[in-house]
């Protein structure tokens, strides 16, 4: 049987299965999604209506042998943005939809009571909706517990907690891991879990059977490839640094003037020392925890398990944009607060970049003091319970920034910036303006503060280009990726050659047709703007602010010349 | 030109190099590699090592692909020698 797609309407709690275009067999993950919303979803749509329409789309290569290629992109119209959104996450479902030849979940419809919620069950032979009333409310960790009494001991879930339920514009979608099958894997950023809320779908159990690994068109060459691209990774200069995953990029961060204090009025973070990851790394000694892969047949294994001092299961994983954002930007002062601020984010459900900032911008607004973890702490319970103030945090910086009139409000399209600070990282700033996805460092992250003015726009439409394609074929961005890498995967996977202009085809289609939606959806080129804190308000000994030119901005989204750099550069985000 | 060893700075350590990401410099050990490579271009050094001298934890030398501990800075190299600079960056 050849590969399907599963649509699934909320509306009448319909499900049907069809034949997945054999055009669209290059396409996965972010690509397919952008493809499907452009061809099925009205940009013009209420986001959290019943026109909108959520894709849970695995990469091309997900549910193969190749390594660390498992993810899956969930994309939809965001109620954060107001544009297109694509965010993606570990984790098993992936993997597990892609054996089943399931290339995409397509939701949409609405159920006529908002009070009703469902679960989707796909296995092999089947896939229904079911009722999932009695699961209202439930924070994700219990949702999942309560998920593995009724599925296979292999099945995934994704599911959405309260944040999701309430549709709120910070509220993500999480995927459990491949070991314990903790929700600790989120598809975060852009509110998707707000719009999986809005549908009425609490989870999603994908029960995988003893569905094998897909078979590739060219077994003996695919194999060959993956050992040797391995065994290279693992090798590598990167990887023998980068152990401890992301936690450990804090200190040269901060070295950077990257590390944003206090709603980013500074660069750099008097307590980066407690905030440093190796403290993270020095805990597994004593208490447990260590590293571990998120999703079966990682090589780069980033995920930290945290413990706390009782040598229990805390969190995981507790990464570098979350101690930053929830940590450094709120100036609270220990990891162990910030591992307690993550574990409610995920239980939650919750955007932690966005969660951080909203949080920050109350902080700096005066409503409450910087540096009150268990005041932070409080108000992740208050959005889980609905409290108004609750509800404000829980809708982002922007929604905070208008509940409070301040005026110090760091957030691109409406989504609050990461923690590489576009003004010593301008490039990435271009990224930032430019991209579809509003601040988003994994739309094409370049941390180079050398560049200069006239190689901006390259540098991040490069950076866009890879980062699109990375995001489409399932591979991490951690497992550093070329367009040259893919294409080899993707030629043997298919049994016959993809070439360079193809694969740079699909990252700029990717783009285009991002671009498109949110044309049709009414922004204009007036919206590729960094917000007046990040032009005004400068940091570090340089006193540098974001001081780009608008036709620099523009020019990132005009295709240039594929150049041989163009296919040699790693995937970064 | 003759040939002259290359150290090679990762992005995120070249702001003060101005961008670039490899420098011919005249030095026949590490240590005389990455001096000359911080007279070139000042505050270059400084991401390497601590005040102190010591290296940051978050940085590797590599001379040739081989990994060198700081006790190792003496190490010899020839004008066909790369002397890389190695910090990871990644978002999360």
């Amino acid at each position: 049987m050849g590969d399907r797609l599963i649509r699934v309407n909320m509306t009448d709690q319909s499900v049907e299965l069809t034949d997945f275009p054999a055009d669209w067999k290059l396409l996965g993950g972010r690509g397919l999604s952008a493809r499907i919303l452009l061809e099925e979803c009205d940009p013009t749509c209420d986001p959290l209506g019943p026109d909108n329409v959520l894709v849970l789309a695995p990469g091309v290569l997900a549910g193969s042998s190749a390594p660390t290629s498992g993810r899956i992109s969930v994309g939809t119209k965001s109620p954060l943005t107001g544009g297109i959104k694509e965010a993606n996450s570990g984790g098993n479902p992936g993997q597990h939809l892609n054996k089943l030849g399931y290339r995409a979940i397509i939701v949409t419809g609405q159920p006529s009571d908002p009070e009703r919620r469902y679960g989707l069950e796909v296995r092999a032979d089947e896939v229904k909706l079911v009722p999932a009333d009695d699961l209202k409310g439930v924070w994700n960790y219990a949702t999942c517990a309560e998920l593995a009494t009724r599925y296979d001991k292999n099945a995934s879930f994704i599911s959405i907690g309260p944040a999701g339920e309430l549709q709120l514009t910070g509220a993500s979608v999480a995927c459990t891991d491949q070991d314990n099958r903790y929700p600790a894997r989120h598809a975060a950023r852009g509110g998707p879990g707000a719009v999986m809320g809005s549908k009425g779908l609490k989870f999603v159990a994908v029960e995988p059977g003893r569905s094998p690994a897909r078979a590739p068109a060219r077994r003996k060459e695919f194999s060959a490839l993956v050992k040797t691209y391995s065994r290279e990774y693992l090798e590598g200069p990167g990887y023998q640094t980068f152990q401890y995953g992301t936690s450990a990029v804090v200190p040269i961060a901060n070295m950077l003037h990257t590390f944003p204090y206090k709603n980013r009025t500074e660069g750099q973070s008097p307590d980066v020392e407690n905030l440093d990851g190796k403290r993270i790394q020095e805990s597994f000694e004593e208490r447990g925890g260590g590293m571990h892969n998120c999703l079966t047949g990682c090589i780069v294994r980033c995920s930290n398990v945290v413990h706390d001092k009782e040598g229990e299961y805390k969190t995981s994983a507790l990464e570098f944009e979350t101690i930053t954002l929830l940590g450094a930007n709120c100036a609270i002062q220990s990891w162990e607060d910030v591992a307690d601020l993550d574990r409610l984010c995920d239980e939650v459900g919750l955007d932690t970049i966005e969660t951080g900032a909203a949080i920050a911008v109350l902080m700096d607004a005066g409503e409450m003091e910087f540096g009150d973890a268990e005041g932070a702490k409080d108000l992740l319970r208050q959005i889980a319970d609905g409290t108004e103030l609750g509800k404000v945090v829980g809708n982002g910086a922007a929604a905070v920034g208008k509940h409070t009139g301040h005026h110090r409000v760091p957030v691109v399209k409406g989504q609050a910036i990461p923690a590489w600070d576009p003004r010593p990282l301008k490039a990435t700033g271009v990224t930032y303006a430019s991209s579809p996805m509003g601040a988003d460092h994994t739309a094409g992250l370049i941390v180079n503060p050398g560049l200069q003015e006239s190689e901006f726009a390259a540098a991040s439409q490069k950076a866009q280009v890879v980062n699109a394609v990375c995001d489409s074929s399932g591979f991490c961005q951690f497992v550093t990726p070329t367009l040259d890498d893919i294409r080899a995967f993707y030629s043997h996977f298919y049994g016959e050659e993809v070439t360079r202009q193809q694969i740079a085809d699909l990252g700029w289609q990717c783009l285009q047709d991002e671009w498109e939606f949110n044309r049709r959806a009414g922004f204009t080129d007036a919206d590729d703007v960094l917000p007046a804190c990040m032009l005004e308000d400068a940091i570090g000994p340089q006193k540098v602010v974001f001081d780009v030119k608008p036709e620099i901005i523009q020019a990132a989204k005009q295709r240039l010349a594929d150049t041989d750099e163009l296919f040699s550069t790693k995937a970064s985000g | 030109m003759a040939a002259m060893p290359i150290v090679t700075v990762p992005p995120p350590f070249q702001g003060p190099t101005l961008g670039q990401g490899e420098i011919p410099v005249d030095g026949t050990t590490v240590r005389a590699c990455l001096a000359a490579a911080e007279a070139k271009f000042p505050g270059f050094e400084a991401q390497i090592f601590e005040s102190s001298g010591a290296l940051r934890r978050f940085v590797k030398l590599f001379v040739n692909g081989e990994q060198i501990a700081l006790a190792e800075l003496d190490t010899e190299v020839g004008p066909d020698d790369e002397v890389a600079v190695i910090t990871p960056i990644a978002g999360g």
